[in-house]
Order: structure tokens, then C-alpha cells, then sequence
């Protein structure tokens, strides 16, 4: 800390911290302790602290070829008719030295502990400006966010229920198809050629193909609007699992896959959704084909238990690999991949299989070795509890 | 902007360096009382009040100058001035503006003079924002204090709770948040509390707002469409976006730009979404000028398009609204839904 006159002169040497080695002296100008490469620097430090009556925190390099150079920070204020310099390594190192000078009550270290405190109280109301602005423009994305978000969800529902509506709609039509299909596949041989018949069959399984995936598409859309409401009725389980195993055996005629069908002698009934039973049962037996090995057998077992009745579903294909097991029931878990040959596959069925069989209270479950097959049971309970 | 608001504000800071000399001289204890720094203060104060008396001349209202010095008052005994210097520091000005502004200086010369006159007879001190007997009076001191301990989780779930009742948002806005942040102001004005209470404040009740989005945003056909923002420059934007909530309650398509938007910005968007209205707030009184630049740009591209304005100058003077061109002002946001729907249906 040094006291200069007018012209920059050091007249005292007020404070040194012998550490900082800066070999400035009375009588000289406080410049020679600085850089010569800074000198015009310090000249402006200078010029400011006379035009200003204070100048703060330059950083101005010091000493030379022989001590090393060394940055220190330079602030200045007025003193009776001169001035203080402060030269410190750190702006930090104000503090402890104001502290220290001001229980000697100088007063120009009052007035330098001022301008300290000025200047920093300024910087922190421009950073507290600074930081309002990105306050204000978060909450005003935030709220566009929030707007859009209520929009889009509304856009999504629109389209579902055009979806639904399309999908619903185009049932009819199939219904027509697959019906006419199976008339004309009825009528004596003589009529048909087999080459015809062949195509004749071709549409009709095409044609019920098409309505198992609108019966998971609605299921779908159902689940995801919240309005999967269940039509519970007695009915022989047995009877279903018989009924969706033939209808299935279209799938098998190119593969030389048999389906075995171990059921009940008399019928089980069990209060369910038919149509939702049906549609579950569909998709995995429709499943086990897709994924078996040619010349294999699929077994479908209907046992009763205490609290109800299992259904099980055997293959001996291609098996799941473990990484899909762990997200089995989510959507699209096993990718909009396809079964061994060929046959379409998009993803929702075990989905939608197990949001079915969850709101009978029932549950279900996958045992699957890779490369040896997969085995799914169903278990329903004889009072379908609770309905979602 | 007339010439002679102009001109005070371009020679602004050599104006207020000849009303501190002339102070000086006419009171050398000056130098004692407020030590070799004290000057430079004592400049930028003038320059604030010129900064005022600006848009006092440019919009006409001598109010806007009185409420300023009002304001300064309650201001500087808090900051321990005294008073003396501010009617000083007045005279000053009157007597600079008399010399050294051609032309108008008879228009800002009464200005001031008017306030000066009435310096004495305004109120040291400010009454509370809240009264414990008004419509959430209670909620909004039990809000204030949360935000004053710095618990912003308290003060959200002190409202949350409130909407849960059946409190509407609306009520929310104008008998909770709007006193609890008009007493946060006061508290600042009188030097209680600091800018940074002051933030933090903000800053909890624009987070607490968002919290309510699921009760203002709602699917459905509206009937309108708005553009709600604040002058450029203007850093104050709780009111704005109040107005622009209570808007979108009352089935308006709202588009909410926030503080600070450019006039290009915000023209280019009344373009795009096709508005029906424009809804612009300034708080500071030194944005007014801004605001009447605005409001000639949008003329000028768009000309039926009505001008909604609100804020803190306009419920200081109500006048400044057709002073500036604007088409209606609203001195709340729940006063402004009603005149913007008016002012739709024209
Ligand atoms: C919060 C606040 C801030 C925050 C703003 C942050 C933010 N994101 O909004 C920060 C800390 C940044 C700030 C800064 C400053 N502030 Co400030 N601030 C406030 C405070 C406390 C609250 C503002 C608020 O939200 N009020 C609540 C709302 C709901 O009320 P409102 O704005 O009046 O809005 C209602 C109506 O006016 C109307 N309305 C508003 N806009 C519109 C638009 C239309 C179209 C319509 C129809 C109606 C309408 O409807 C609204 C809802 O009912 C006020 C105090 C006060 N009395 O308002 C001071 C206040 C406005 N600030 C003030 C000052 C001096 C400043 C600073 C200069 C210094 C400082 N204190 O730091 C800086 C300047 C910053 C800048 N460059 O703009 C003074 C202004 C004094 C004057 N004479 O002009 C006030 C009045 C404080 C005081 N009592 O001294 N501030």
C-alpha cells in the first residue's frame, strides 16, 4: 500500500508484505515496479484514478526479468492531495487488508473499503439481473410447454378415437370378406378347382388375420383411454380354447406344426369376457405357431385349480431371449419383428393379453429357454375379481 | 414523444451534473454530509428523476412526476436522507430546467414545481399491501411470510391447499399474490428487506403459477386469440402473465411472450396466430416511451388491431392509456378480461 503524489510519485510506502518483493521506493514513480510491457497500463491505471478520483481492480503485471513476473490487482483511491495505491495478488486479499487498515481508522482506506464494497454490490445487481431474465424466460417456456402439451394430448385423443372408429368400421366389410370366403371354400369339389381352393382359402385366412389385429388394435386403444370394460358371463373355457386351436390350424398347414389340444371331457365354466378370452387365447396360440420350428407340436392344456382354472400354451420354438422377457407385457416389447416365416407380428399382443387377463384378477405367466421353446399360462379365477 | 421529453432525456446526465453543482453551491455541507462518493450518488438520483419527468412531459400527466417524488420520499427517509435535500435537489432542477432547456422548460419547469409544492404534504411512510380483513387476506400474509423465511414449499402448498378448497385462480392472483408481491415492493421501498428478497420472491410465485397450469389450460375451441407480452426493456412480468391466465380462463386462445420482447417479435406473431388483440403491460415508468413506440409500430402494420395496456403507471394515471393510443386499460387482470372482451366485440 503506497501513498503517491499527484504525478504518481511514491511518497511512503504505507504497507509491504515483504513476500511480493517489488522493490518499489520513495521518490520513485510506483511504475518502476511494474512490467516494462504493462507500463502503458499502469499509466492508464494512473490517468483513470486522477480523471475518476478512484480506480479499481486493474490487473497489472510487476517486477522483471530477475524477480519474475508476478500479476497483481491495483486499485486506487484520493488521499488529502494525493493518492493511496493498493497493489494485492488477490482481490480477495482486499478484505482481510481493509480490515486490518480500517481498525487503524484511516481515511482512505474508509473510502477504498467503499468503493469495494460499490463495486461489488453493482456486479452482484447486474448477475441478479441477469439471473431474472433466465428466471422469466424458464417460466414463460414453462408455460408454452404446458399449453402445448394440453393441446397435443387432445390432438392424440382426436386421432384415437378416429382410429377407433376407422378400425371398428372396417370389421363389417372383413366380416363380409372372410364370410363369402368360407361359403365359397364349402361348396362341392367338383365346383372348385383345387388350385382355386387354394386361394379361396388363402383369402379367408388372410381376411381373419386382419380381424385379430382390429381386435387388438380396439383392445389397444381401449386399454390406453381407460375404458376397457369387461362382459363377464359364465362360459366353458374349454369350449373357447377347443374353437381358437381350429380356427388356428391355418396357420400351421405350411409349417407341419400339430396342435394338441389336452382339454377337460366336460365343459369349465368360469365367469369371463368371452370375446376378451378368446382374443387372449388367440394371440398366444397364434404366437406359439409364429415362433415354432417346422415339424414340431404346440400343446394346449385346460386344467382346473383351486381358485379356478389354468390354460396353457407349450411350443417348441425358437424361445425368448432374456432381455425381452424382463419387458414381456409392455407394447412393442418384442419389436415389430416377425415369426419364423414371415408372418407379421406387431408387438401388442402379449400387451394386450395381460391387461385382459389383470382386469379378470387373473395373472399370467412365461417360462422360456432360448432355442427349446416357450411355455405361457394363464390363470383365471373363478371370481373374476376385480374389473378395470 | 414530444421535443422536449427528448431532449431532457439526451442531455440527461449533463442536466443532472449542473442541478448537483448548482446543490453544492447553493449548500457546501453537502460535501461533509455525504463524503467524496456521495456526489456521483447524488447525480444518478437526478438522473432518475429525469428519467420521470420525461415521461411526465412526453404523456402530458404531472401525476406521474408527483407519484415519483412521492415514491422518492418514502425512499430516501428510509435510506436515512433528509428530505430538505430532496425538495433541494428540486428547486435545483426547476432552476436548471429554467436556464438551460430552450423552448419547454415552462412545461417540466411546473412540473416540478407542482411537486415540490406538494413534497411536504405526502406520506413519509406506506400503509400495508395487506389487510387481514380483505377477500385472502390471511393467506396472503400467511404467503408473504413463507416467501420472507425463504420457504417456498410452505408458501406453495399454503395455495395449493386453497385450490384444492375451491379457491379459483383468479382469486388466487388478485387477493394473494398480487398484495403479497405489492408488500414485497414496499418492503423494499422502506428498506427492510433486499433486491434479493425481492427475487426470491419472484421467482417462487412465477414456480408457484406454473403449478397451476393444469387449472388454467384446457382443451376446447376459444374465441379468441391474444397476444399478451411486456414493453421491451421491462423486467416485471407477474402482471402480464396474469392477464394473460385470466384470459385463457375466460376462453382466449393466449399466446404469452413474457418480459422484455422485441417490437419485431412480438408484430411478427400477431401476424402468424392471427390475433384479435394485443395485451402489452409496462411497470416502469421509464418505459413508457417504449410502450408509445410499440404501440405506433403495431398501428402502422396492423391498424384496427386493438391495444389492450395495463400496469403500474397506468393505475398511477389512467389517462396515460389514450395519451399514448393505446384502445383500453384495466387496472387488475380479472378488470381486464371484461374490457378486452369489449373491446373484441367492437
Ligand atoms: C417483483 C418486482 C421486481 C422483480 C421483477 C421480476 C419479475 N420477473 O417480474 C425485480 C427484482 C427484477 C425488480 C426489479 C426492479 N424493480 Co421492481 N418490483 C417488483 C414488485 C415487488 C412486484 C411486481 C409484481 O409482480 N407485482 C404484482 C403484479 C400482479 O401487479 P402489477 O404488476 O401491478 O400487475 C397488475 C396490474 O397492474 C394489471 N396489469 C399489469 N400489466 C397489465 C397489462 C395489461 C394489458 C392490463 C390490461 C393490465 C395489466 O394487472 C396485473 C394483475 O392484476 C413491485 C412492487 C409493486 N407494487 O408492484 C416492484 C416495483 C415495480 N419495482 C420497482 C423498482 C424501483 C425496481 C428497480 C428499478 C429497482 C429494484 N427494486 O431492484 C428494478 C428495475 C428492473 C427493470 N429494469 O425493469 C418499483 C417501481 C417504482 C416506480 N416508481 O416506478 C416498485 C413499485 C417497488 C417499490 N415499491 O418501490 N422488481
Amino acid at each position: 500500500m503506497l501513498r503517491c503524489n499527484g504525478e504518481g510519485c511514491v511518497e511512503q510506502i504505507l504497507h509491504e508484505d515483504p513476500s511480493l518483493q517489488t522493490g518499489v521506493r520513495p521518490g520513485q514513480p510506483f511504475t518502476t515496479m511494474v512490467c516494462p510491457g504493462n507500463l502503458a497500463k499502469a499509466l492508464d491505471f494512473f490517468a483513470a484514478l486522477r480523471r475518476d478520483g478512484h480506480a479499481f481492480d486493474w490487473e497489472i503485471n510487476t517486477g522483471g526479468a530477475a524477480a519474475g513476473v508476478q500479476t497483481l490487482r491495483f486499485s486506487g483511491a484520493p488521499l488529502a492531495d494525493g493518492f493511496v495505491v493498493v497493489a494485492v495478488p488477490d482481490r480477495h486479499d482486499l478484505d482481510p487488508l481493509i480490515g486490518a487498515m480500517l481498525s487503524i481508522n484511516n481515511e482512505a482506506v474508509t473510502e477504498l473499503h467503499r468503493l469495494y464494497k460499490d463495486r461489488i454490490a453493482q456486479g452482484a445487481d447486474e448477475f441478479l439481473d441477469g439471473v431474472s431474465q433466465i428466471n422469466n424466460e424458464l417460466a414463460t417456456a414453462q408455460r408454452e410447454l404446458a399449453k402445448a402439451n394440453v393441446q397435443l394430448r387432445a390432438a392424440i385423443e382426436a386421432k384415437e378415437r378416429l382410429i377407433g372408429m376407422l378400425v371398428h368400421d372396417l370389421r363389417t366389410p372383413l366380416g363380409v370378406i372372410g364370410g363369402y370366403a368360407e361359403f365359397l371354400e364349402g361348396r362341392p369339389g367338383g365346383r372348385i378347382d383345387p388350385a382355386e381352393r387354394n386361394i379361396i382359402g388363402q383369402i379367408r385366412n388372410a381376411s381373419r388375420y386382419m380381424s385379430a389385429l382390429i381386435d387388438n388394435t380396439l383392445a389397444q386403444s381401449a386399454i390406453q383411454s381407460g375404458s376397457l370394460v369387461l362382459d363377464l358371463r359364465p362360459t366353458d373355457l374349454a369350449g373357447i380354447v377347443r374353437q381358437v386351436a381350429d380356427t388356428n390350424a391355418f396357420l400351421v398347414a405350411g409349417k407341419n406344426i400339430r396342435i394338441i389340444a389336452d382339454l377337460p371331457g366336460e365343459p369349465l365354466h368360469i365367469a369371463v369376457d368371452a370375446i376378451r378370452i378368446e382374443q387372449v387365447i388367440n394371440n398366444i396360440i397364434s404366437n406359439a405357431i409364429k415362433y415354432s420350428h417346422e415339424s414340431t407340436v404346440v400343446v394346449v392344456a385346460v386344467t382346473a385349480d383351486a381358485g379356478g382354472a389354468v390354460i396353457s400354451v407349450r411350443d417348441r420354438g425358437i424361445g425368448i431371449a432374456p432381455e425381452v422377457m424382463a419387458r414381456l407385457f409392455q407394447p412393442y416389447a418384442r419389436g415389430a419383428g416377425g415369426g419364423i416365416s414371415g408372418e407379421p407380428s406387431y408387438g401388442l399382443g402379449l400387451y394386450i393379453c395381460h391387461r385382459i387377463v389383470t382386469a379378470h384378477g387373473g395373472s399370467m405367466t412365461v417360462d422360456s429357454v432360448v432355442g427349446e421353446g416357450t411355455t405361457v399360462r394363464v390363470h383365471l379365477p373363478t371370481a373374476a375379481a376385480s374389473i378395470r | 414523444m414530444s421535443a422536449t421529453a427528448d431532449l431532457i432525456l439526451e442531455r440527461r446526465k449533463d442536466l443532472a451534473e449542473a442541478v448537483v453543482t448548482l446543490q453544492y453551491d447553493r449548500r457546501p455541507q453537502l460535501v461533509a454530509r455525504y463524503g467524496p462518493s456521495g456526489r456521483g450518488k447524488c447525480v444518478e438520483d437526478v438522473q432518475y428523476h429525469l428519467l420521470f419527468l420525461a415521461e411526465a412531459v412526453a404523456n402530458d400527466s404531472p401525476a406521474l412526476f408527483c407519484e415519483y417524488v412521492a415514491w422518492a420520499k418514502v425512499l430516501f427517509i428510509n435510506l436515512g436522507i433528509a428530505v430538505e435535500d430532496l425538495a433541494e435537489s428540486l428547486v435545483a432542477l426547476d432552476d436548471v430546467l429554467r436556464i438551460r432547456l430552450p423552448g419547454g422548460a415552462e412545461i417540466a419547469a411546473s412540473i416540478v414545481g407542482q411537486a415540490r409544492a406538494e413534497l411536504d404534504k405526502m406520506p413519509g411512510d406506506l400503509p400495508s399491501f395487506i389487510r387481514q380483513e380483505a377477500a385472502g387476506g390471511e393467506l396472503a400474509r400467511l404467503y408473504l411470510d413463507a416467501l420472507m423465511a425463504g420457504d417456498r414449499h410452505k408458501a406453495s402448498r399454503l395455495v395449493m391447499d386453497k385450490v384444492t378448497a375451491g379457491m379459483t385462480i383468479p382469486e388466487v392472483y388478485l387477493d394473494v399474490f398480487q398484495p403479497a408481491l405489492r408488500e414485497v415492493g414496499r418492503l423494499w421501498q422502506m428498506n427492510r428487506i433486499t433486491v434479493a428478497h425481492e427475487h426470491f420472491a419472484t421467482a417462487a410465485t412465477q414456480a408457484i403459477m406454473a403449478q397451476l397450469y393444469p387449472h388454467i389450460f384446457k382443451a376446447g375451441t376459444k374465441h379468441h386469440t391474444v397476444i399478451a407480452t411486456c414493453v421491451g426493456g421491462e423486467l416485471h412480468e407477474i402482471g402480464a402473465r396474469m392477464v394473460g391466465d385470466c384470459l385463457e380462463l375466460d376462453g382466449w386462445d393466449t399466446h404469452y411472450l413474457g418480459a422484455n420482447s422485441p417490437a419485431k417479435g412480438i408484430i411478427r406473431l400477431l401476424r402468424e396466430r392471427q390475433a384479435d388483440l394485443l395485451a402489452v403491460s409496462a411497470t416502469l415508468t421509464a418505459h413508457l416511451h417504449q410502450l408509445a413506440d410499440l404501440i405506433g409500430e403495431v398501428r402502422q402494420e396492423l391498424e384496427h388491431l386493438p391495444i389492450l395496456v395495463g400496469g403500474y403507471p397506468f393505475n398511477l394515471d389512467p389517462s396515460l392509456c389514450s395519451k399514448l393510443g393505446a384502445d383500453g386499460w384495466a387496472a387488475d387482470a380479472a378488470a381486464a378480461v371484461a374490457v378486452a372482451r369489449r373491446l373484441v366485440a367492437r
